[in-house]
């Protein structure tokens, strides 16, 4: 979001609406009209002079209510732009504000601004609301004080929410005992949506586990639910681990009604025991509505303005229909996040990567020439001059540690020569002042106490290296993540504390010196691992913004796993025909394919891979891993193996393709199947996961079977019917007659028979007593498992990690999903993790914007800190060469039998290993150095404060 | 009576909606030398996001 | 200062008891992350010690650790990626090499095996980062001050 803010090619225009757009793609006008903020962005230093001053308080629309802002204010602590906006519906026009802005920013006739601006394409990226629950009358929200929606549950739990974390009940300020959360509120099939909202099953999830960290001493926390639908990379893992909570129980059923007791505001909610056929009553003292998200009521004008069709429930209709999910309707025009459908934040954020590889293909001859800025280097040399700055982060660190204290106490440092607080450190107001201060105090090195490098290490730095500053004369002390919110209860601990690191990071300041980027020549072409769907969407990307792309195959053919299927859920596509288009637009561009072709190597780093084949060798800068999943081997598990009317999913999806007619299963039209899910995976033996595509494929299978005639019955644990339409298939099946059955894991189905399966058998937890179904023949829907040897023998040669489930780790589940640690290797698709077609195209298309990153330009710059070898010093022992997983170091002969170590900077990753290994002492951990470290040690224990 | 502004003369693409995605898809471009206008009808990026405290399943700090 | 947000009780400060100092080595991928999470989870712990960042756990030398024994440490504990989390790979299995090396010569030095430490914290185990220290702290408190640990300190 920051980086957004700073970015020199992205120009921010908040408070801002499109009205018209003409043109066609690669040559649309657009026109943007400015919103009257009525605080000059331009002026405004987001200091709050005028917030503090603004006599009018109202809700807050970022506290979803719970909260309360002025009339002039800032969204959120962390805004960017922070810049303070002036709401003219609630203002009073008193003019205290304009008295007493120090700038004269504000102007009450601001009248905004309208700009037209040229663009090759766009990009619809508008998101969601909230379905409002007043809406369903029998929840009462509105009228009881303790129901509340997840949204605001969200702004109590959260620290820099209105009640600093705690949870509070909104009619008596008291912490709640007991909470229920209610699920699909407003969805599948309540007030007239027939869709699932996706995310909001984990969600719950999630605030019970925040809620018992934020008041352990809660006693019960209640899920009403109808399926848990923890159906994403990890989310059922979660999930499970939330079934290990004492205080968590979950109750299956929808809420009919909630009752409010009207003296103590304590909360009754009554559910339905289809089984038992008796209404239960729950007793809680506050209830947490789960609404489901709705499209924007704006997208009826935005579709107008835009000229693309919508669907009926209001979202963007895209090209998911034929193969191209991140299409609208309109060419040039995109769609990604929740604008044609709900969509997680992982899969958000890698459809908005692959939008932008979509609409990059219109401008990709028009990039920005980049003109390396010289900023003149600030002399550096001579004494440290340190200057200290201390971070307020508003209250989180000011609310616990005494900052005037460690403002004097940073004062008494060696080459201390300047210490200044701030509300906001990272903010741009903050960041300009340190800049000046940089500047007018001539400081050398700089020290943040603030909160983590691993977040805002990156922001300094830049701010640094603007104004000259070599960036690594920075450091930074966590006196906020490792100090203030974890000492919160010692505030005096906790301030001496911060005056020990504070000690150290100057100690460590002091002995900074400055490192200089290397840059590299890099290779442009990109080789795409896979030939399936994600690997030909990626390879395609890249093709249409000019990159040259090399796809390999090891099977003959392109296509992957939609070779094996017949139609596409939710939509009505055909899956060869998708193939067919693929392959055919492949054959059009200038993509080479290499087919049957195995990789027996790959040696070099980013922007020079060398790779070696069963076909010979090739060059490339770049490389996507689209090498798929496997399905799960059922041997063994009900049946299979042993009766031959027990197939898998895939076997019937080969039949239901090959055949427009009856489906024979063993020899017979069956008069009645049964799909057992779950099979292969949400198993903690073999597979935790949850593969996310198996039950939609089922309703799509059994949509079919029913069509032929034949009966269906689903044995299943939850319904995770997620995904564009899916839902609505699960209702369709259930109306035309498809039968769905509970199981838990503890009490499987037993498929059984002789010679054949001719029953399922279940325990019927309602009669407690078996119950046997005759069946004709069982589908088992199996997980998705990784490619095991694929996955293994590319771990090897690449090292790219592989998580708990066995498949490619992302390089950060939400914000990096087809980025991997090893720089220049990108993963999509089926490779990554268990996912449907849709989502694995968009993935390949997000990988491909990846790559566009660093290929649009024909150098990259190295991370400096690196480790070196004094070569003087090095005695050619070798032991940094063993020591080394990235075949960095090397020994090299500088005479005849004399041998010194060489570090490869380009592989170098700066683990600082070999440092610490090199019996001379001859190498340096750069940024890391011995010494460094050791003062950091030194000044710890020998100069207490 | 709003003042017209003179018209920015790089072609880029328009981003719209300043969320998760948007951002997103804005830093990917602008990554890739492609001028972005990011428009948000709201005074701050962050969209929902920003709103959260942490991410499942991971626990993330969301921003 | 915000009111209570867990239900540790407040520590006694009234009484003059030895308080430990223990340097904490934390790799930046895995274990500062941990300790971050912690944070971010608010979760409540000893304040008796104080982190080091290094890139790896691997990049901690023995050097590094006898330096803070001499120095009068009372404890060290050296923390890094799980086992086969290893950002850089195998540099966490390093870190058990140097830890060996270093454990065999605190004992020559008369120390305590128990003040010198090596754990594998995750970035998602928060929680279980600052259930360590506590734990750690208690137990180096028991041992009592480090022999070591006199002349080098002024107060």
């Amino acid at each position: 979001m920051m980086d957004a803010g700073r970015h020199p090619n992205i120009r921010l225009l908040t408070n801002s609406e499109l009205v018209g757009l003409e043109g066609e793609a690669g040559d649309f006008k657009a026109q943007v009209r400015r919103h009257p903020r009525y605080v000059s962005e331009e002026l405004c230093t987001g200091c709050g002079v005028c917030g503090r001053n603004c006599p009018v308080e109202v809700l807050s629309e970022f506290d979803a209510g719970v909260g309360k802002r002025k009339a002039v204010y800032v969204p959120f602590p962390q805004a960017v732009p922070n810049i303070y906006i002036l709401d003219k519906e609630n203002c009073t026009e008193c003019g205290i504000c304009v008295e007493k802005c120090p700038r004269d920013a504000i102007d009450l006739d601001d009248p905004g601004k309208d700009l037209e601006l040229k663009v090759g394409s766009v990009i619809v990226a508008t998101g969601f609301e909230v379905f409002d629950p007043t809406v369903v009358k029998a929840y009462g929200f509105g009228l009881y004080d303790n129901v509340v929606t997840s949204m605001q549950m969200e702004r109590l739990l959260n620290a820099s929410g209105p009640t600093q974390g705690h949870i509070l009940r909104p009619s008596d300020g008291k912490v709640p005992r007991k909470i229920g959360f209610v699920q699909c509120v407003g969805t599948r099939g309540e007030a007239g949506l027939q869709y699932c909202s996706r995310f909001c099953c984990m969600n719950s999830i999630k605030d019970c586990m925040l809620v018992k960290q934020h008041a352990p001493e809660i006693e019960e926390l209640k899920i009403f639910y109808i399926d848990i639908r923890a159906a994403g990379k990890g989310f059922e893992e979660f999930y499970q681990r939330s079934l290990e909570m004492p205080e968590l129980t979950y109750i299956r059923g929808r809420p009919s009604k909630i009752l409010e007791d009207p003296q103590t505001k304590d909360l009754v909610v009554q559910v339905e025991d289809g089984e038992a056929g008796k209404i239960n009553d729950f007793q809680l003292d506050m209830v947490v509505l789960s609404s489901g998200a709705v499209a924007n009521k704006t997208n009826q004008k935005l579709a107008e303005i835009l000229g693309i069709e919508r669907e009926e429930t209001g979202f963007f209709t895209s090209g998911e229909e034929t193969g191209s999910p991140l299409e609208s309707t309109k060419e040039g025009i995109y769609l990604c996040g929740c604008a044609s459908g709900i969509n997680d934040i992982s899969d958000s954020v890698a459809q908005g990567s692959g939008a932008a590889a979509a609409a990059e293909k219109h401008l990709a001859k028009l990039r920005i020439e980049e003109k390396k800025e010289e900023i003149p280097e600030l002399d550096v040399s001579g004494p440290p001059r340190i200057g200290v700055f201390v971070c307020h982060c508003g209250i989180n660190i000011a609310g616990v540690l005494d900052i005037d204290a460690l403002k004097k106490y940073a004062e008494t440092l060696p080459d201390v020569v300047f210490v200044r607080d701030s509300l906001f450190l990272c903010s741009d107001d903050g960041q300009r002042r340190l800049q000046d201060m940089i500047k007018k105090k001539k400081l050398n090195r700089v020290v943040a106490a603030a909160c983590t490098p691993r977040t805002h290490e990156p922001i300094f730095r830049e701010s640094c290296a603007r104004i000259g500053l070599n960036p690594y004369l920075f450091e930074m002390v966590n006196v906020r993540d490792q100090c203030s919110w974890v000492h919160t209860e010692e505030p005096q601990e906790a301030t001496e504390k911060a005056k020990d690191l504070i000690r150290m990071g100057v100690a460590k300041a002091r002995l900074l010196e400055p490192l200089y980027k290397q840059s590299i020549k890099i290779d442009r072409k990109v080789l795409v691992i896979g030939g399936g769907i994600s690997g030909m969407r990626a390879a395609l990307d890249l093709d249409a913004q000019g990159f040259q792309v090399t796809l390999i195959e090891k099977e003959g053919k392109l296509g992957g796993s939609l070779n094996d299927i017949h139609r596409i859920y939710p939509q009505d596509l055909s899956a060869s025909e998708l193939v067919e288009t693929m392959m055919q637009k492949i054959k059009n561009s200038k993509i080479e394919v290499l087919t049957e072709i195995e990789i027996t190597d790959i040696k070099g780093f980013i922007g020079n891979f060398e790779v070696f084949t069963s076909k010979g060798g090739l060059k490339v800068g770049t490389i996507v891993l689209a090498i798929g999943g496997e399905l799960y081997e059922p041997e063994g598990d009900f049946g299979y193996g042993k009766f031959k009317n027990v197939i898998t999913n895939l076997d019937l999806e080969r039949m239901i393709r090959d055949n427009q007619g009856d489906i024979i299963i063993d020899g017979e039209k069956p008069t009645t199947v049964a799909f057992i899910q779950c099979v292969g995976s949400r198993d903690l033996e073999k597979n935790p996961a949850c593969s996310r595509f198996c039950c939609p494929t089922t309703i799509k299978q059994a949509l079919e079977l029913k069509k032929r005639g034949t009966n269906v019955v689903v044995f299943h644990r939850d319904m995770r019917t997620v995904g564009t339409r899916a839902e609505e298939h699960y209702r369709k099946a259930r109306e035309m007659g498809v039968r769905f059955l509970k199981y838990s894991p503890e009490m499987k189905p037993q498929v059984v028979g002789e010679g054949k399966a001719s029953g399922v058998e279940l325990l019927e937890p309602a009669l407690n007593r078996n119950l046997t179904l005759p069946v004709d023949a069982v589908v088992l829907a199996c997980g998705m498992i990784p490619n095991e040897v694929e996955t293994g023998r590319l771990q090897g040669i690449l090292k790219v990690p592989r998580g708990a489930d066995g498949f490619f780790m992302e390089r950060h589940a939400k914000l990096g999903p087809v980025e991997t640690t090893v720089e220049g290797v990108f993963v999509c698709g089926t490779a990554q993790g268990p996912k449907d077609i849709s989502d694995s195209i968009a993935q390949g298309s997000a990988a491909a914007a990846k790559v566009a990153t660093f290929i649009c330009r024909d150098t990259i710059e190295l991370e400096p800190t690196t480790s070196i070898v004094d070569a003087d010093m090095c005695r050619g022992c070798g032991k940094c060469v063993r020591v080394c997983e990235f075949l960095a170091p090397k020994l090299v002969e500088k005479s005849p039998g004399i041998f010194v170590a060489e570090i490869n900077q380009a592989l170098c990753k700066g683990c600082g290993t070999c440092a610490s290994w090199c019996p001379t002492g001859a190498i340096t951990a750069k940024h890391f150095t011995d010494r460094q470290v050791e003062s950091m040690i030194e000044t710890f224990l020998t100069e207490a404060v | 009576m709003a003042v017209p502004e003179a018209t920015t003369d790089r072609r880029g693409v328009l981003v719209l909606g300043g969320g998760i995605a948007g951002i997103q898809a804005a830093l990917d471009l602008a990554a890739s030398r492609i001028p972005v206008y990011l428009v948000e009808k709201s005074a701050s990026i962050g969209g929902r996001m920003a709103q959260l405290d942490k991410t499942f399943p991971t626990m993330d700090c969301s921003i | 200062m915000s009111t209570k947000l867990s239900s540790i009780t407040k520590k006694k400060t009234s009484e003059k008891k030895f308080t430990p100092r223990i340097v904490v080595f934390a790799c930046n991928w895995c274990s500062y992350a941990g300790a971050d999470n912690a944070g971010v989870s608010r979760i409540q712990y000893s304040p008796n010690f104080r982190i080091i960042r290094t890139m790896c756990s691997g990049r901690v030398t023995p050097g590094m650790v006898l330096k803070a024994f001499k120095l009068g440490a009372d404890g060290v504990l050296v923390s890094g990626c799980h086992l086969g989390d290893c950002h850089y790979i195998f540099g966490n299995h390093r870190a058990i090499e140097n830890f060996e090396r270093t454990q065999a010569i605190i004992k020559t030095l008369g120390l305590e095996e128990g003040r010198l430490r090596l754990e594998w914290v995750s970035a998602a185990e928060g929680p279980r980062f600052g259930q360590l220290i506590d734990e750690f702290v208690g137990e180096v408190t028991k041992l009592g001050p480090s022999p070591l640990n006199n002349s080098n300190r002024r107060k």
